[in-house]
């Protein structure tokens, strides 16, 4: 018995496209919910609330005293201050010169002991070979080996390296560790090799602050790296500032520590939604009434700048990034005026673009504080609201073809 | 003057190496490249004005409301140059844009900028406003800071409008 063809005339195109839509639709609404206050309350499975950095500032003050007093050398420790603590993030960092002793002010969220770390330390680096009279091998002194007193010292130290470059490498076990890897400016490469090759199989030693990390020499090794202990992300870049935020040429100690009053505004995180709701709203409704601009770009403006702050706040809430809220509102703002410019304005959008692309970099790698912050945010959004104009035109084509 | 000098000393060789080469940056970059696009001389001029004038004001601002009104300038007040130069820039862009666009068309001449010129300004004034003003109201620990952010971008606005009429004769 013959069965009857079953003829399906369906074109697959439309209904793909309405299931496309749908999704889309969804990620969108989705997004928005994520972005709204107090859905943790509401959705128990996953963390959706805002990771706010207010709570957590700290704001101290530190008094470093040091052995050489001249103003150059009170300036350029100021300086490796500076670096190490703005290359650690701290937020706001700001040095005086009084009385003869450097005084820190710091305000920031990262870890207390970090941050003190970097402002304790000389970190004197030296490498020193054994010296012929004393026993390494004393059982009543295993720490011999350790003690820069027991050491001599070479001519060699940290200001014949370029730099010094921590990363992963693997070990004789065939595991992974992090090694410390000095780099020699190149005119000095060849006296280098020169000098480890008279130790060649030889424990020799680098000191740093008294404290000596032993390294066998190999001269079939084409790095001269040396072990770190630690693994935590943290600690390393802490060890990557001590080591190239220049070499402090003075002993240095903290005279005293004090707390200070932590005075970063806050904002509440219900006051910001509501403020970028009536904000858009307003501004919205004024471009309605005032006709100004053609409903098909007012549409797209309006669906790109909810979809820019909503993906924007969304990725902040899942990826539980930090932020400082009082920023969070200025963010607002301008992502809301460049979404609208950018939307209406096609004869201008790349002189825009350009423009607030080599501001905001500059701002970043000069700028200092929240301003480096605010700026390094800008420039996300900026490209959030230009991906998401993008999308909006796409989403409100394909709504109107169904 | 004094504000200035105390604040000065008290910035690292770093910091004010970084800083001068940042003013550099946006006062030479950005009217350079003005240049380079419109290849007209007066648009350099003043979108180099308008950021001259735009950081000269806004200190002077916050020197006034340090000296006069006796207000520490905290941390949210540093953002004011940012948002003020945020701004700033959204014009020189729109003027630009404007510009490249348009300057080969047969009828064009210079009064046309001046033109888009106040509907740019006048749209930037609106939209700065409602949402300022909106932010402000609903988040009151801000609100001088942000008050103040919304006076000088107005000011700047209009200056570069200004500007525009008085060199783009």
């Amino acid at each position: 018995m013959k069965l009857p063809k079953l003829k399906l005339n369906m074109n697959v195109k439309p209904l793909l496209n309405y299931i496309l839509i749908i999704v889309v639709t969804a990620l969108f609404i989705a997004s928005i919910f994520i972005a709204l206050p107090l859905t943790e309350k509401y959705v128990s499975k996953a963390t959706y609330n805002l990771n706010t950095k207010d709570k957590a500032y700290w704001s101290q003050e530190f008094i470093v005293s040091t052995e050489e007093t001249d103003a150059k050398s009170l300036n350029d420790l100021r300086n490796i201050f500076y670096k190490r603590l703005k290359g650690f993030g701290v937020e706001e960092v700001s040095t005086y010169v009084e009385n003869d002793k450097i005084r820190i002010d710091v305000t920031t969220t990262q870890d207390k002991d970090l941050v003190k770390e970097l402002i304790s330390n000389k970190f004197e680096v030296k490498i020193v070979t054994r010296k012929s009279d004393v026993n390494f091998d004393d059982s009543n002194n295993t720490y011999a080996y350790m003690l820069g007193t027991n050491y001599d010292a070479t001519q060699w130290d940290r200001s014949d390296f370029r730099n010094v470059y921590i990363t992963k490498l693997k070990t004789s076990n065939g595991d992974y560790a992090n090694f410390a890897i000095f780099k020699l400016w190149p005119a000095g490469e060849e006296k280098f090799k020169k000098f480890l090759l008279q130790y060649n199989g030889i424990s020799i030693g680098i000191d740093i602050d008294g404290f000596v990390t032993p390294h066998v020499v190999d001269n079939t090794s084409q790095i001269f790296a040396i072990p770190i202990s630690s693994d935590d992300p943290q600690q390393l870049k802490v060890m990557s500032l001590l080591y190239n935020s220049g070499i402090v040429k003075t002993n240095l100690k903290i005279d005293s520590q004090k707390d200070l009053d932590v005075n970063v505004p806050t904002v509440n995180y219900i006051q910001i939604t509501l403020g970028i709701l009536v904000a858009i709203v307003v501004l919205y409704f004024y471009l309605f009434i005032s006709k100004t601009t053609s409903s098909e770009i007012l549409l797209k403006s309006l669906l790109a700048t909810t979809l820019t702050i909503s993906l924007y706040l969304a990725f902040l809430k899942i990826f539980q990034i930090p932020v400082d809220t009082f920023m969070l509102s200025i963010e607002a703002i301008l992502a809301i005026m460049v979404t609208r410019i950018i939307a209406e304005g096609k004869d201008s959008v790349f002189y825009i673009e350009l423009f607030l692309l080599i501001v905001l970099a500059s701002v970043i790698f000069l700028g200092n504080g929240f301003i480096s912050i605010i700026a390094q945010d800008m420039l996300i959004l900026t490209a959030l609201s230009k991906l998401c104009l993008v999308i909006s035109a796409w989403y409100i084509n394909k709504v109107k073809k169904i | 003057m004094e504000i200035i000098i105390n604040l000065f000393n008290n910035w690292t060789t770093f910091e004010k190496v970084n800083t001068l080469i940042l003013i550099l940056i946006i006062l030479i970059v950005i009217p350079g490249l003005v240049w380079i696009f419109t290849k007209q001389a007066k648009l350099a001029h003043i979108s180099f004005d308008t950021l001259v004038i735009a950081g000269l004001l806004t200190l002077i601002t916050l020197l006034i409301t340090n000296q006069f009104f006796n207000i520490a300038i905290s941390y949210t007040y540093k953002l004011i140059p940012f948002i003020v130069f945020f701004i700033t820039i959204l014009c020189i862009g729109t003027m630009t844009g404007f510009y490249m666009q348009n300057h080969k068309q047969r009828e064009f001449d210079m009064t046309k900028v001046k033109n888009e010129a106040f509907n740019d300004a006048f749209r930037l004034t609106i939209s700065c406003i409602l949402l300022f003003t909106a932010f402000a109201l609903l988040t009151p620990s801000i609100l001088l800071p942000v008050l103040l952010s919304l006076g000088l971008s107005l000011v700047i606005i209009w200056i570069n409008y200004l500007l525009v009429c008085k060199l783009l004769k």
